[in-house]
């Protein structure tokens, strides 16, 4: 069977409950807004394809239930993610304030280099904004990481977010391809590696 | 092992992704490394599989100029925490895997994976190739002796992984060995006579043997007894390394077949006038038994469902009469409202001074507007009922605060106060209902781990073969039943099934845990699609998730009574489902040799451990309940 992609990223998105991901996620996927909203019980997920400077990259976005009390199921989940997307909600503050948990939850969860990105969701909702952008920009500096205001709703930047994430998902991959930089692949013998010699198929001492 | 260690590479392959590994390993994990077979030069020598990850650092600094709150100062650097392996300082980038730790390996995804098993079900490590894991495995093949599954070809059982073995020249497969009996006897007597290096392949030959004969149930429990005997005999007196190892070598059982399902078609749902045959003229539920068992076959009609209801969530108990009824119902309306007070009547300043109350509230609010909204009884815009469905469930905060408001609630509360409609009796029968779910929703997950757990032992009793799949396509944990066991099958049924599936639940019939049965039911049935394609975690969870709204729950019922009842005539029923469906255990006498073969059947692996002992239950050994023959006396009640 032919592969339909070059690349398949797993991406996830976290955030506290009914900050909107499981919408960002269909406004991606679908390209459409659901008004009969429903929580997200469990886990789920959604595959969009996308094309990326001549690559096909085939994108599996899990979507997690936020409420704390289901963390140390949906954590389990974090493994394996290349890209988290951190949902707030910029009508809600409290939801603003636990992006800080999020990170933590993250950090002791998911790979180390996992690339992260903020999200500010419900954009459109100007008139019952709590979160300025700027707190959003400033939040995301502490973080060293991107962020982006979106709405689900009125479609604003979603896709943007996620080709953003995708790119830089890509670009770490190809770098440490090329550093790793197996010409054909296959079992090689490597010229050369830190802190050891290289390896043969006879015998070789080496001192660790 | 000294600080200075001699390590020889046997084989080395580049370009290989460490997938999974143990939880101290995890900032490595999807990285890209090298893995290694070696050998160390101690005494005894040591074989390693090993890898490391590629020596290269990536940062976050990204050139994209649309982007410019992108701060790369801050690298993070990572806690090492006291649970690392003791040399973690000075091999702090590589994984080792003895080569004694390894158990079976297999390789998956047309080869690209290759994953590495310990023996006790669990993972040691899984790799993802760039190319393939053929020549891993080959070389894993060459350095171990190895069998490979009769049920997957591509998973190999570690016979030995000592050095010595490798000493052997023959390979396990190119042995020709004779069938009959006496060949067993012959190399038996051999083991007493021959030199430690002869008894050596000696050993393999008679595994080889077993695993051939048990295959085809030739060998007689006399023989097999004697013939194990013989060789715990030949451990105890060999004073050699090897005897000690005689456990690694495993023998083959095959698995003891259920008894054929009955079939339990549905009845016609409890009806209004069967419901009053059982009223006595005070109002008493006379053989409550009998009308539960006619609401577990049939469900109940929709006439007086939400009379019946009120006794099933305990809000009325069974025996009440008219006048203890009109009593409870007062009395447990005051209370409802003395509770709603309490947080009708929190002030402003008390909420902003009160953090636990007001995330609760919040996640109230959030889920209300998003719970059944399809429903026409919760949709459009003001939905007074809407607000019911909040009132109630901060009153349930006030009535629990500790658990307070968990999601999957108000998909619990939904189709009560669709049906009862009154606000402090919708109230009182989610309590009932909350009674029986609300480990679900504890706070460390414990209720709901457990389920998976009891799913899973139910699962690898009943259908040992997709169990074992599971376990071995990352799915053992059984999280993608999550949804079905948190809501009881809520969001996979129309609102009108889940009326009738909760009903029948409610009864508690046929035995303990029936609804995990009914997951066992739903997990047989779409067992051909699970194991296609050598589905993962990922493909696995999304069939199971698309399942929704395609469930029919009468022929799942039907099927899923059957299952209760091959699970119960079975004759190798092992204690542990015993006390997963409350049915009595068998005496002690036979209960270390069904539970040990309970726990083999739940391996990964498709081997027994090496007594050998062949599973004999006998039917005695079940014992019926009194309650239990009530219950079939009901049934055949009903059908007469």
């Amino acid at each position: 069977m032919a592969k339909t992609y070059d690349y398949l990223f797993k991406l996830l998105l976290i955030g506290d409950s009914g900050v909107g991901k499981t919408c960002v996620l269909f406004r991606f996927s679908e390209d459409a807004f659901n008004t009969t909203f429903i929580s997200t019980i469990g886990i789920d997920f959604k595959i969009r394809t996308i094309d990326l400077d001549g690559k096909k990259i085939k994108l599996q976005i899990w979507d997690t239930a936020g409420q704390e009390r289901f963390r140390t199921i949906t954590t389990a989940y974090y493994r394996g993610a290349m890209g988290i997307m951190l949902v707030y909600d910029i009508t809600n503050e409290k939801s603003f304030e636990n992006i800080k948990n999020w990170i933590r939850n993250i950090e002791e969860n998911a790979s180390a280099d996992v690339e992260k990105m903020l999200l500010g969701n419900k954009c459109e909702l100007e008139e019952k904004r709590q979160v300025s952008k700027e707190r959003g920009e400033q939040l995301a500096i502490e973080y060293g990481i991107k962020f982006i205001e979106t709405s689900a709703k009125a479609s604003i930047r979603v896709e943007e977010a996620f080709f953003t994430l995708a790119r830089d998902i890509k670009a770490k991959m190809e770098k440490k391809l090329e550093a790793s930089n197996p010409p054909k692949g296959g079992h090689q013998l490597r010229a050369s590696e830190p802190q050891r010699k290289p390896p043969s198929w006879l015998s070789r001492c080496t001192l660790l | 092992m000294g600080d200075i260690e001699e390590v020889f590479d046997l084989f080395t392959q580049d370009g290989v992704i460490l997938k999974q590994a143990q939880a101290s390993y995890m900032q490595f994990l999807n990285s890209l490394g090298t893995v290694y077979i070696n050998e160390a030069k101690t005494d005894p020598r040591e074989r390693f599989l090993e890898w490391k990850p590629n020596d290269i650092t990536v940062d976050s600094d990204m050139q994209d100029q649309e982007w410019a709150v992108v701060n790369t100062i801050q690298k993070r650097t990572r806690t090492i925490s006291g649970s690392l392996p003791s040399d973690y300082s000075n091999r702090l980038r590589s994984l080792r895997v003895p080569f004694r730790d390894i158990k079976s390996f297999k390789s998956s995804h047309k080869n690209r994976e290759l994953t590495v098993y310990n023996g006790q079900g669990d993972t040691i490590c899984i790799f993802l190739f760039q190319t393939n894991c053929d020549h891993m495995a080959g070389h894993l093949k060459k350095f171990m002796k190895v069998v490979p599954s009769k049920r997957d070809r591509n998973l190999y059982y570690v016979q030995d992984n000592t050095l010595e073995i490798q000493q052997l020249t023959k390979s396990f497969a190119e042995l020709n060995l004779p069938t009959d009996d006496s060949g067993i006897w012959r190399l038996v007597r051999n083991f007493q006579t021959q030199p430690v290096e002869t008894t050596f392949e000696a050993f393999s030959k008679v595994t080889t043997l077993m695993y051939k004969t048990m295959d085809k149930k030739e060998i007689s429990d006399h023989d097999r007894e004697a013939l194990n005997k013989s060789i715990t005999e030949y451990g105890s007196n060999n004073t050699t390394d090897f005897a000690g190892n005689s456990n690694d070598y495993e023998v083959v059982a095959t698995v003891p077949e259920l008894p054929v399902r009955p079939e339990f078609p549905r009845l016609k749902p409890l009806s209004q006038e069967l419901w009053r045959d059982h009223m006595d003229f005070e109002g008493k539920i006379e053989d409550v038994e009998s009308v539960k068992n006619l609401i577990f076959r049939g469900g109940i009609c929709p006439s007086i469902r939400k009379e019946v209801w009120k006794y099933l969530l305990e809000y009325y108990p069974w025996t009440s009469t008219y006048k203890e009824r009109q009593n409870l119902a007062e009395n447990l309306k005051d209370e409802y409202y003395k509770m709603k007070l309490q947080w009708k009547t929190i002030t402003k300043t008390q909420e902003d001074n009160f953090s636990d109350y007001r995330d609760r509230k919040s996640l109230i609010e959030k889920d209300v507007n998003r719970t059944d909204r399809t429903v026409e009884f919760f949709a459009g815009d003001n939905n007074k009922n809407l607000n019911t469905l909040f009132e109630i469930l901060m009153t349930f905060v006030m009535y629990n605060f500790d658990l307070g408001y968990v999601q999957g609630m108000s998909d619990l509360l939904s189709p009560i106060l669709q049906l009862v409609e009154d606000e402090v009796e919708s109230f009182w029968c989610f309590v009932g209902f909350m009674k029986i779910m609300s480990s679900n929703f504890d706070i460390d997950q414990a209720g709901m781990k457990e389920q998976f757990k009891k799913l899973q032992e139910l699962l690898a009793f009943f259908s040992p073969n997709l169990s074992n799949y599971l376990n071995e396509h990352d799915s053992a944990n059984m999280f993608f039943c999550f949804r079905w066991l948190l809501v009881w099958f809520k969001r996979e049924l129309s609102q009108d099934d889940v009326m009738r599936f909760w009903e029948v639940l409610w009864t508690g019939l046929p035995c303990q845990n029936f609804h995990l049965l009914i997951a066992v039911t739903i997990l047989d049935n779409e067992k051909e699609a699970l194991m296609a394609n050598g589905n993962g975690f990922t493909e696995i969870l999304k069939h199971i998730n698309d399942l929704s709204g395609k469930l029919d729950i009468d022929t799942i019922f039907n099927k899923a009574e059957g299952v209760y009842h091959q699970l119960k005539n079975a004759e190798h029923l092992t204690d542990n489902v015993r006390a997963i469906l409350g049915l009595p255990l068998a005496p002690s006498s036979s209960n270390s040799a069904s539970s040990s073969i309970a726990r083999e059947m739940s391996l990964a692996s498709d081997a027994c451990a090496s007594n050998g002992s062949a599973p004999r239950c006998s039917v005695e050994n079940v014992r019926i309940s009194p309650d239990e023959n009530s219950y079939e006396r009901s049934i055949s009640g009903s059908y007469l």
